[in-house]
This record gives structure tokens, C-alpha cells and sequence, in this order.
């Protein structure tokens, strides 16, 4: 099912070529070390249309999938895990526009991103804490058919460096989800502190603060012909675009486990030659190949519209990253006290998959979520 | 009835200890940020004698056996997983003295022990798991042996004033050629090289330590040439239960922490708590704890006994290293996006967890030695 075409084998190949070149491990152990984004990595990204690769050619795009688009980011992460997640996630507002943005939209905040110019990412304002206070967002006189978003904060990754925002919120309309698109040079845009964790520091996430904020209509985003909302359009494709990062994570831990068991000589031997490695190293390569299916078979049905593209994306996150975590905890392992140092590559490989597993929708949720479309 | 009964000095001492660890633990992240010997903690362990603990009573040392130490590792830990690994490498470099120093030996170095760092060094970029292939040499020099070689990944080797070293004195007939050293830092020819940037426990680094024409007095031969490698063997039999005990210690409070900051988080927006899986998690996590925890008092029990098990060292070492490193994934699964930030502790205890599955013996070699004593 999943032979892949020689199109789709050119672009595999083309992305694996830049990563080899463009992703040095000791610019990412800097880059890391910093919390810094390259955006001279991303310009060159989008120059060979690596960057809305799935974005229809009118728009700046190569008018592939998201099929396509997971291939490269499986050899992107593969090559360099923070380098490769960072750019995976320079565009993730896009996908809630391909679906649902019209026209102007669609040219107004598609094709700046393709040309290097944009980074787009989403804020998620969670309100289901909140008791009695005014709403997050409510019609202003100030535009016909606008919204003013009166208050509200959350965490969004590339948060200092994207310019366009998609303000998602749950009750912003329970009946008809909408989206906002906001810039980041609109007054009443905040950006606050940093958000620190164990991996992913090449893609910050910064807390960006809104206070009272006016949307005018057209930058309103509405269902359009899609059957779904724009926060579910982004759940799936988010949850299946980590999939990938993770994927790619996994086969790059597996490549350097392989290749230090086959080069490493204890006990007057390879320690490939020991089976105790062996069997770790076949345990690991069967997951892996699990997860690649997995993956490959929910871009495939998010590209057909397949009805099951819900449950199919929460399994491929959940499958795809506890397959990355344990494969560079293994890896790690094999390594042995090399693959401690920060140094190389591993560990940090391991840090970031552990990162990607538990942002936003954890794994729990995803457990959670294929239940429910089990048993309803 | 309880199968392990702690007597009241133990528990005391239990109590003191949890006090200590208590108020060092602040020190956590600024530590780890860092990654420095934290001169202050090692103080405050000086201080409270808590670095005497197995010296013996005459030489003004605490008298503590395995199991009372374990005891005080597991608690240390259970706050601050780095600062239990301080003492343990103390300890580590002090049980060969412990074991095989001559009574003028003991006389010279019991005494300083007290309040001087001892560390271990067996490892060489050849020699991980198979310390056959150590190069390091020793050559017998009139009154001196003289020392060249290098080793690596010496758990505080750049701040220790007494270092147990192994190298060859005879080649070519594999581990039967080591012999072990008392080596001050003060000696000539003894310098420290890098100091590693590792993934976790990064108050205690690991460090390289070049030999070069190192001058050490034949008086500071621990037992006879050639027995080095004995010796190496019958002190990790008695360290590894320790490293086991650090393993439950960070299980437990990687637990404990789960337990009290869950209360806050919600799981589709119901409370976490609430969740049949995360309480279904929470119970595999408390039954593994308490297995691992049984095991290493029963290793430590044995040692104390006089029935030193290799086996029982080797199981509770591999079982209780990888307890602690599921359990704090597993916790910070619980707690999600925030378990991955560095605001909360969890994701540290996981990356020093993973140098326990690593260190004195990869759990490879534990499963090696044990499949090996069932075997025979």
C-alpha cells in the first residue's frame, strides 16, 4: 500500500541530501545550547520547497499532501531531532488555512511562509479552568463581522518569531468553531517569558499574552467547505506532523545505535555480535517499522479526507512518539557512557523525543481519545 | 508483619538525613544548570558525617553497614538525585581501601576519608564493560610504580583527593595483569583532563584523568599485583546495591512529586486523579518502587550478613536502575507538558536515572552476571 512513488522518493531525497548538509552537529549543539532558531535554515527550507510543500502551487506550494510533507520531516528530524522539529513547526498554522481559510487568506498568510518571510504558529487559549469571568472573545462594533479577543494567554512555540497567529479557543463558539488569525504587531499582542524544558529549546515557546485584541472580518476564519472545525482540522494534522518528528527521531537513535554496535569492540568483539544488542536491535527496528506505517497511513488518509483520520492521528502520535522515546532510551544505552554526553547526539535526541510526546494533546488524552471512538 | 523492621537508630538517622536532603534539594537546578561539584553540599555532608558513614568506628567514622547505608541513599536521593550520587561515588572509592588496605594503609587514609573525597576509576575509552582491555600501565620503579595511561568517565574524578586506579602491571594475560593504586591527586604526573557535559546527574561529573609518568609509592599497591581485578569485582558487588538504592530513591520521589502536583491537572477536563489510568499508572509505579526497594535491602542485607551475593547485587542494581528510569518517564506522562518543563523536578530525576542503567556496569552486564550465576 505504502510503495512510495519515485516522485515521492525524490523528495525523500531531497530533503535527506539538505538535512546532510545543512544540519551540522555542532551548529545544533550551539543552537540548542542558546534556544536560538536559524532562520537562515528555514529561508533555505522554503527556497527548495521544503516549507508548504503541501501548499497548492497558486499559493507559493508545491501542491503535495501532507504525505509528502511528513516525508521530509521523517528525514529532517532523522539528520538532526531539534533542528528538524523546529522547522516542522515553523508553519503550523497552515494547515487550519489550507482547509478552511479563504481566498485572500489563503495568499495573505500562505505564501509569505513559503517565501521564508513568515513564521505561523497557533495559541491555544484553554478556558476550561476559568470561573465566571468576561468572555475571551466577543463581537466589537469596531469591524462588522470582527471579534475583539478581550483577554487571554497561552503558550506557543516559535511564539517570539511567528508573525502570524491562529488564536484557537474551545468556547469561542461551541456550535461553530472559528478561528482568529491575528498578527503579531497588532497592539495588545504580549509576548511574556520563555517556557523552559528538558528538549526542543531550538523551537522556543514563549507565553504570549492578548488583551484586548480587534480581529477584523477578514481575518476571521470560518469552516468553508471543510465538515470539520478549525481546531479539530489542527489536532489531526498537528498530531500526525509529530508523529513524523518522532518517526524521524527514532530511525536517526536507531542509525547511530547500529552504527556504534557495529564499530564498538568489548570482549575482544563487536558488540553487534552479542545477542543481548542484537535483540534490542530487532525489537527496535520492528517498532520503528510499525510506526512508519502508522504514520505514513494517517497523512495517506488525511490527504483522502478518510472519516477515521480522528482515531487514525491519535494512534500514529501515541504509537509513533512512545516508539521515539524508547528507541533513544535504548540507543542511549547501547551507546553506553558516550551516549550520556551532550556531546553527541543521542542524548539530546532522547530529550527532545520525551519533549514531543508530552506537549499539548499528552498521550494519556491520545488513550483517551481512541477509547472513546472505540467504545461510542 | 513488615519483612524489614528499621531499628530506631536507623530511623533516626533517617530522619536527619531527610532534613539534610531536604534543604540541599533547592540547590537542584542551579546545579544541574551548571553542572558543578556544589562545594556546599559536600560540606554539609561533611559536616553531618554523613561521608563517614562506612568508616569504621575507630577511625572515627560512622560504622555504618550496606543496609544503613542504602537507607541513607534512598532517602538522599529521593530529593536530590545528584547529591545522593556524590556520596555514593565517595563511597565507591572507599570500599577498596575498605576491603583490601594493609593496616598502615588503613591508618593513612581511614582518617582522611572522613572529610576527603575518594572516587573510583576503572574505565578506559577501550575498557567500558570489559575492563580487560585497559592500557593503562604501571611499572614497578625502584620504591614507586610509575603510572601512564588515561581514564575516563571518573564520577568526580576532577575534585577527589584519593582516586583507587586500575592499571596493568603485567600484559598480556587480560584482567589477571591489573593491580589497583591508591592514588592522591597530589602525586606528580596526576592531572585531571575533560570534565563531561553529561545528561544527568551533572552536579557529580564524570572526568578524565591522565597519567603521566604518575609517581605513586609501592606502599599505595592495594593488595598484590594482579589482584586488581578481583578487587574492582568484590567492590562493585557491594556498590551496585547502593546505585539500586539511589534508583528507588528517585522512583519514590519522582512518585511523590507526581502525587501532590497531580492533584492540580485535569485529564479531558476531568481531574487527573480521577482517571482509572493515571490511578491504574500510579499503582504499577508504587509496585515496582516497592519490589526494587525489597530487593536492595535484601542485596545490602546479605552483604551485611557476610553473604555477599553477586547475583542479588547485580538484580537489584539492573531491576531498581530501570524502575527509576520507567517511573519517571512514567511520571512525567502524568504530569505532561509540565513534566517536560524545568520548572519541576521530575524530568531531572529521569535524566539521572538514565546514568544509573549506565554506570558500574551497564545493565547489560548485570543481566550477563546474573544469567551467568544461574547457569553454572
Amino acid at each position: 500500500m505504502y510503495e512510495l512513488t519515485d516522485t515521492q522518493r525524490d523528495i525523500q531525497k531531497a530533503a535527506r541530501e539538505f538535512a546532510e548538509k545543512e544540519f551540522d552537529l555542532d551548529l545544533a549543539l550551539e543552537l540548542e545550547k542558546e534556544g536560538r532558531f536559524l532562520k537562515s535554515i528555514f529561508e533555505k527550507a522554503c527556497q527548495l520547497g521544503f516549507i508548504g510543500i503541501d501548499y497548492p502551487e497558486q499559493y507559493g506550494g508545491q501542491s503535495f499532501g501532507l504525505f509528502e510533507n511528513v516525508l521530509v520531516i521523517e528525514e529532517f528530524t532523522r539528520k538532526d531531532s531539534g533542528i528538524g522539529i523546529s522547522l516542522s513547526l515553523a508553519d503550523i498554522a497552515s494547515s487550519i488555512i489550507l482547509k478552511h481559510g479563504d481566498e485572500s487568506q489563503k495568499k495573505n498568510f500562505l505564501i509569505p511562509v513559503t517565501q521564508g518571510r513568515a513564521i505561523s504558529t497557533v495559541a491555544l487559549i484553554d478556558s476550561f479552568h476559568e470561573k465566571n469571568q468576561e468572555p475571551i472573545i466577543t463581537k466589537t462594533e469596531a469591524y462588522p463581522d470582527g471579534y475583539v479577543i478581550n483577554r487571554g494567554k497561552a503558550w506557543v512555540i516559535h511564539g517570539s518569531l511567528a508573525s502570524i497567529i491562529i488564536l484557537l479557543c474551545e468556547t469561542l463558539n461551541p456550535t461553530k468553531p472559528i478561528a482568529l488569525i491575528v498578527e503579531s504587531d497588532w497592539g495588545g499582542v504580549n509576548i511574556l517569558g520563555l517556557k523552559k524544558m528538558m528538549g526542543m529549546r531550538i523551537s522556543s515557546i514563549h507565553e504570549i499574552a492578548f488583551d484586548k485584541v480587534k480581529v477584523p472580518k477578514d481575518h476571521v476564519i470560518q469552516w468553508g467547505n471543510a465538515g470539520t472545525d478549525p481546531l479539530t482540522t489542527y489536532r489531526h494534522v498537528h498530531r500526525i506532523k509529530t508523529s513524523a518528528q518522532a518517526l524521524g527521531i527514532a530511525q536517526g537513535a536507531f542509525d547511530h545505535a547500529v552504527k556504534h554496535a557495529k564499530e564498538r569492540e568489548q570482549f575482544g568483539r563487536k558488540i553487534c555480535q552479542f545477542q543481548g544488542i542484537q535483540f534490542m536491535l530487532a525489537d527496535l527496528y520492528t517498532q520503528i517499522e510499525a510506526a512508519r506505517s502508522l504514520v505514513y497511513r494517517a497523512a495517506h488518509q488525511y490527504d483522502t479526507n478518510d472519516p477515521d483520520i480522528e482515531k487514525i492521528s491519535s494512534i500514529a502520535k501515541l504509537f509513533g512518539t512512545d516508539v521515539a522515546v524508547r528507541t533513544t532510551i535504548d540507543s542511549i544505552q547501547i551507546h553506553g557512557g558516550v551516549g550520556l554526553m551532550r556531546e553527541y547526539s543521542i542524548e539530546r535526541m532522547f530529550r527532545d523525543a520525551k519533549t514531543i510526546q508530552n506537549l499539548e494533546e499528552t498521550n494519556l488524552v491520545q488513550k483517551a481519545l481512541i477509547a472513546k471512538k472505540i467504545i461510542s | 508483619m513488615m519483612l524489614v523492621k528499621l531499628t530506631e537508630k536507623q530511623r533516626n538517622l533517617n530522619e536527619k538525613v531527610r532534613g539534610i536532603a531536604d534543604k540541599i534539594a533547592s540547590r537542584n537546578r542551579e546545579v544541574d544548570e551548571i553542572s558543578e561539584f556544589p562545594q556546599d553540599i559536600f560540606h554539609i555532608f561533611k559536616e553531618n558525617q554523613i561521608l563517614a558513614l562506612p568508616i569504621p568506628e575507630k577511625f572515627g567514622g560512622g560504622g555504618a553497614d550496606s543496609f544503613t547505608c542504602c537507607l541513607v541513599l534512598e532517602e538522599i536521593a529521593c530529593f536530590s538525585p545528584s547529591s545522593a550520587h556524590m556520596i555514593a561515588g565517595h563511597w565507591l572509592g572507599f570500599t577498596p581501601l575498605e576491603l583490601f588496605c594493609n593496616q598502615s594503609q588503613r591508618e593513612k587514609y581511614f582518617l582522611r576519608l572522613r572529610s576527603e573525597l575518594a572516587a573510583f576509576s576503572l574505565t578506559e575509552p577501550a575498557a567500558g564493560s570489559d575492563a580487560g582491555g585497559i592500557i593503562t600501565e604501571a611499572k614497578r620503579d625502584g620504591s614507586n610504580y610509575i603510572l601512564n595511561g588515561t581514564k575516563i568517565y571518573c564520577t568526580q574524578g576532577h575534585v577527589a583527593h584519593v582516586i583507587t586506579v586500575f592499571a596493568k602491571t603485567a600484559p598480556n594475560i587480560g584482567v589477571k595483569g591489573l593491580s589497583a593504586f591508591i592514588v592522591e591527586k597530589e602525586f606528580p604526573g596526576f592531572s585531571v583532563g575533560k570534565i563531561e557535559d553529561q545528561m544527568g546527574m551533572r552536579g557529580t561529573p564524570a572526568a578524565e584523568l591522565v597519567l603521566q609518568d604518575c609517581l605513586v609509592p609501592k606502599q599505595n599497591l592495594l593488595g598484590k599485583e594482579g589482584d586488581g581485578f578481583n578487587i574492582a569485582m568484590q567492590t562493585l558487588d557491594r556498590t551496585r546495591p547502593k546505585d539500586a538504592a539511589i534508583a528507588v530513591g528517585i522512583a519514590q520521589g519522582a512518585l511523590d512529586y507526581t502525587l501532590n502536583y497531580a492533584k492540580r491537572g485535569f485529564l479531558m477536563k476531568e481531574p487527573l486523579l480521577k482517571s482509572q489510568g493515571v490511578q491504574f499508572l500510579i499503582a504499577d509505579i508504587a509496585i515496582s518502587i516497592e519490589a526494587a526497594r525489597l530487593l536492595v535491602y535484601e542485596a545490602a542485607s546479605l552483604i551485611d550478613e557476610g553473604e555477599v551475593s553477586t547475583k542479588h547485587s547485580a538484580m537489584a542494581k539492573c531491576f531498581a536502575t530501570d524502575v527509576a528510569m520507567r517511573v519517571t518517564e512514567q511520571a512525567i506522562d502524568i504530569l505532561g507538558g509540565e513534566g517536560v518543563s524545568v520548572e519541576h523536578p521530575v524530568e531531572m530525576f529521569m535524566r539521572d536515572a538514565k546514568l544509573l542503567q549506565i554506570l558500574e556496569g551497564t545493565n547489560q552486564i548485570q543481566r550477563l552476571i546474573i544469567s551467568r550465576s544461574l547457569l553454572n
